[in-house]
């Protein structure tokens, strides 16, 4: 008797059916941004070749590129509240922001990762984690022009603060969606071992947001250019204090 | 062998685990003397390194000792050795967010202002932290190998009595208030120890 279908048992057919050949991912200057059809349709065999150590040189090239180039464009959008320079300023922030990230939060995960029991190469863990901005910058592109048409047509700096920071929520959930995804997947795919930990994954996840928005809290402003139109003010603090110092966020605080 | 080796418990190498321990706690010692800045960087990136090593190998023949006496010298050493480097190896991934707020968190030398204050405890936290999940994993490796939880407790105490002293005699670690960038003032730290401080601010609490 064949065994219930289940939402699990589903997306794990699924998974198993994808198909991609890494080896586009070397034909062309196109070829590098083949992995985004590997993020959207075939993210089964993605993790497969994760899980095989099969041409993660190649993945983690693509992904690295993809994911600077969609932040940069989601970056400029932000720019344009007041055309010019901060248009070129946010376009070099945000991909500071998405790969710094990444690569802060890369050895943690990696070495806990390991502690509690997992073969996973750094290699490994940096493509995974790769994976992971990738899938948030794609989101971020896809959001790039209802961002764009808001930015044009409103004049509240309120509203388009909150309007990103909910696109920024929604990128980052679906990356995290992602790796936890192929977490799952790998744990079906060998279940002898342990690629990723599930209990560390969710604490790391904390990790990556505190990472994220001090980064993010560092290099402001992002929507206005500031006086004398420096690249960031340069001011040390938490980002914490943009909730719990109104005075001083209204001066410095403020993440735009 | 490498970093991989070790965290995978796999066999492992005096020598390599010495370089990997070393490397990895200089990078944590530099990511914490950003806070400070300048020379402070470099001080701290040679210190951690003293501090790890070198309370083991003041504290070695007593841990052998009372911890490991079933074990031979060199088996011991090798427990010692794997023990600090898994330490120091969380240590060092833990660098980069230790970095990440020590360059960006409010540091206004000299004038110890609210948000600096506020700022310096914050970093004093996350260094505790830090240092704590970089204890547990080399104590959980130490379990492993003695596989006595009464003789890893003696040794953690040994190494432990052993190491707050030495953390007291190298400091200052953080030099936040901006007038003590100084690489080893032992002249002050050789005055009391870190007993004596604790005792003293114990007893302060009563008074």
């Amino acid at each position: 008797m064949a065994a219930p279908e289940t939402p699990d048992s589903r997306l794990f057919d699924k998974l198993d059916r994808d198909e991609f050949d890494s080896d586009r991912l070397l034909r062309g200057l196109t070829g590098p941004f083949s992995v985004v059809g590997a993020i959207l349709r075939a993210p089964g065999a993605l993790i497969r070749d994760l899980g095989g150590d099969r041409n993660l040189s190649r993945y983690s090239a693509s992904l690295i590129l993809t994911t600077m180039l969609f932040s940069a464009a989601y970056g400029s959008i932000l720019g344009l509240f007041e055309p010019g320079v901060q248009t070129l300023y946010a376009a070099a922030k945000l991909p500071l922001v998405v790969v710094g990230t990444a690569m802060l939060c890369t050895p943690t995960f990696y070495v806990f990762n390991a502690i509690l029991g997992s073969p996973f190469t750094f290699r490994q863990a940096a493509t995974a984690i790769l994976f992971l901005s990738a899938s948030t910058a794609l989101v971020l592109l896809a959001f790039a022009p209802i961002a764009w048409f808001f930015t044009v047509s409103t004049g509240g700096r309120g509203f388009l603060t909150f309007f990103h920071l909910l696109i920024f929520v929604v990128a980052a959930g679906y990356g995290m969606r992602s790796l936890n995804q192929a977490r799952r997947y790998l744990a079906h795919v060998d279940r002898t071992r342990i690629s990723i930990h599930g209990g560390f994954l969710f604490l790391w996840f904390l990790i990556v947001l505190f990472v994220a928005l001090q980064m993010a809290y560092y290099l402001r402003p992002f929507l206005e250019p500031l006086p004398d139109h420096r690249f960031f003010t340069g001011e040390r603090g938490l980002f914490f204090d943009v909730f719990s110092l109104p005075t001083a966020g209204a001066r410095t605080g403020s993440l735009d | 062998m490498s970093v991989h080796d070790l965290l995978l418990r796999r066999e492992s190498r005096a020598s390599r685990m010495i370089a990997w321990a070393a490397l990895s706690s200089a990078g944590f010692g530099a990511a914490v003397g950003s806070y400070a800045g300048r020379w402070q960087i470099a001080y701290d990136a040679v210190k951690m390194p003293v501090y790890l090593l070198g309370t083991l190998a003041i504290s070695f023949a007593a841990m052998h000792l009372f911890a490991a006496r079933h074990l031979g010298s060199r088996e011991t050493f090798a427990v010692a050795l794997e023990t600090v480097a898994v330490t120091a190896v969380v240590l060092g991934a833990l660098a980069p967010l230790v970095w990440l707020l020590s360059v960006s968190l409010p540091s206004d030398p000299g004038r110890r202002d609210p948000p600096s204050e506020r700022g310096y405890r914050i970093l004093i936290l996350l260094l505790t932290g830090s240092v704590a999940a970089g204890g547990v994993a080399g104590v959980a490796r130490l379990q492993a190998r003695l596989r006595s939880l009464r003789l890893t407790a003696v040794w953690v105490m040994l190494y432990q009595f052993v190491g707050a002293q030495m953390a007291w005699l190298l400091k200052p670690w953080v030099s936040h208030t901006g007038t003590d960038d100084r690489f080893l003032p032992l002249g002050d730290n050789l005055r009391g120890n870190f007993y004596e401080s604790v005792t003293r601010t114990v007893l302060g609490l009563f008074s």
